[in-house]
């Protein structure tokens, strides 16, 4: 029982390094930790002898783990959806209505704008929090379709340190919304607008246009 | 041993049902060929995720324990003490970097130890710092938090000085005030055995590389079981907490703090992959209620008091809950404090 049990977490691993699907779990520079283990599997398999005294009995959590395994070996994983930011805070760079701001980190990036991802345009903000030092600026990001607490729409990404569990989500609003389903995958191209709330300013983009696109190898942004 | 036995079975009890439960959802949603709506497939994703994180790291664990336990005398480990005391103290300690064995693994060793006249309250150093003093510990909580190496040897140290702390005041304790009467020497016992698992003996008859194997087998499986359960509970938390109770604990640190500490003592987490358990409430939690579950994690959970019993009589264990449990949460508020 103990080799079935180890020879399905080796089928489990290969699926997902096979498939691709490693990607939706933990950061790429890990994978080969999980090639290293899934080429180990072979040797904890074949060598060595069982003790008869090995009972099944005291070991139950075996059966449902294994059950688990093969099901999560036959299962299509998709990556993580708006759903997993459900409960968790967002940050989203917002400035008072009345104050001009100005980072004294701030610089001026000569390179096309339209080279950002939204990871880039995201960082950038964090230097430089001021929306108007963006207005007009062109867009061209991918990402998929959120909607944030209070309804406003997004193109979002997660990104990731380490693995799933410790996945947040960022974003850029979009000044209206888009006639597509939440959590569909997008390219977009637009221009930068200020928005004025009740809460201050942000950022928003005004599309021009948007095109579907397949959820890419790697969704998250690894840093 | 017995209670411990049975504490250990309750939780897989539990776990057993929730396992059944997923596996049964699982299963319709295969047959029926449809598409995992976004919850289950988030969930699912996180919690494989944690797992997946964490399979190197138990594998690496399992092959290091079936080493020591084939290739290492406890006789010739107490025979390279140095002979002053505070260095004794501080290399027992430290000994988990040559003897990387989790919480688990450890208390054979330690009893073996003791048997072989080593001081409790040195063994008792050794049973609080090795689970996190040991390279693979170090690495896996460097993997888990690349972007925080502060914190990381911020869990070493306090690691370090509770467990010198600890030691050091039972060092005035008699021996015989300390321990069981019947601490008598299991040689057959292998690691892993000693959690959850009475009567899995590995036969003396096998060679020692069969030993090997087969010790590294179980050890991996077990471990793997227990952390399951504890990234079935982290993603579950992670996803369905609601926000305002998240909010209510996060707006109080201590309260945090010791709502982390209970739940490193109820999930009782193998201390090799507890950093990317821990992960998944870092976005939750204060950075300093991850400490105190890193911290004291290791040293105290359910599965590691029906050990510490096999050595320690009732009225010093408790204390040595007591003071462990209280100088944690101290050196978390130090970190809330400092950092």
């Amino acid at each position: 029982m103990i080799r079935v049990v180890l020879f399905i977490v080796g089928i489990f691993l290969a699926k997902i390094s096979w498939t691709g699907e490693l990607a939706y779990f933990i950061h790429p520079r890990h994978f080969w930790l999980i090639y290293a283990s899934l080429a180990c599997m072979p040797f904890l398999l074949l060598f060595g002898k069982d003790s008869s005294k090995y009972s099944l009995k005291k070991n139950f959590l075996l059966i449902p783990t294994t059950a688990l395994l093969i099901l999560a070996s036959i299962f299509q994983f998709s990556p993580l959806t708006s759903f997993a930011q459900k409960n968790k805070p967002m940050m989203v760079p917002q400035v008072p209505a009345s104050e001009y701001l100005r980072s004294r980190r701030a610089t001026h990036f000569s390179f096309d704008t339209k080279q950002r991802t939204l990871f880039d345009w995201v960082t950038i903000q964090s230097f430089d929090p001021e929306p108007l030092s963006y207005q007009g600026q062109e867009v061209h990001i991918q990402g998929f379709y959120y909607k944030d607490d209070e309804n406003r729409p997004m193109i979002a990404q997660y990104v990731l340190n380490c693995c799933a569990a410790d996945a947040r989500i960022i974003g850029m609003f979009l000044s209206e919304p888009l006639d597509e389903a939440v959590n569909t995958w997008f390219e977009v191209e637009g221009v930068l607008e200020v928005v004025s709330s009740e809460n201050g300013r942000y950022l928003a983009l005004n599309v021009s246009q948007h095109k579907n696109i397949s959820t890419p190898e790697n969704p998250y942004v690894t840093r | 041993m017995k209670r411990g036995y049975y504490y250990c079975n309750s939780i897989a009890i539990v776990f057993f049902f929730i396992f059944c439960i997923l596996t049964s959802i699982l299963v319709l949603y295969c047959m029926f060929g449809l598409i995992f709506p976004s919850p289950i497939n988030d969930f699912l994703v996180i919690f494989f995720g944690i797992f997946i994180a964490g399979i190197p790291f138990i594998l690496i664990g399992a092959l290091l324990s079936a080493l020591v336990e084939i290739a290492l005398s406890p006789e010739k480990i107490v025979s390279l003490l140095p002979k002053q005391r505070f260095l004794k103290f501080f290399s027992v300690a430290l000994l988990g970097l040559v003897l990387p064995v989790c919480e688990c693994g450890n208390v054979p060793l330690a009893r073996r130890m003791i048997l072989k006249n080593m001081p409790p309250s040195l063994a008792l150093t050794f049973l609080l710092a090795a689970p996190v003093l040991n390279p693979l510990v170090i690495i896996s909580t460097l993997v888990a938090f690349p972007q925080e190496p502060m914190f990381v040897v911020w869990r070493l140290l306090a690691s370090l000085g509770i467990a010198l702390i600890v030691g050091m005041l039972f060092a005035y304790i008699p021996s015989p005030h300390l321990l069981v009467k019947k601490l008598q020497n299991h040689e057959d016992h292998v690691h892993g055995d000693s959690c959850c698992h009475e009567g899995n003996h590995v036969p003396k008859s096998f060679s020692r590389w069969s030993r090997f194997w087969m010790v590294t087998r179980k050890e991996f499986l077990e471990m793997c079981g227990i952390f399951l359960f504890g990234a079935l509970l982290a993603s579950s938390i992670q996803l369905f907490l609601p926000q305002g109770f998240a909010n209510q604990v996060v707006s109080s640190e201590w309260l945090a703090i010791l709502l982390m500490m209970l739940l490193a003592f109820i999930v009782s987490i193998c201390s090799n992959v507890d950093a990317f358990f821990a992960l998944s409430y870092a976005q939750v939690f204060p950075m300093s209620s991850i400490l105190a579950f890193l911290v004291l994690g290791p040293m105290l959970d359910i599965k590691a008091i029906p050990m510490l019993k096999s050595i320690f009589r009732w009225k010093p264990l408790l204390i040595i809950i007591a003071l462990v449990s209280s100088l944690s949460f101290l050196v978390s508020m130090l970190y809330s404090l400092f950092s």
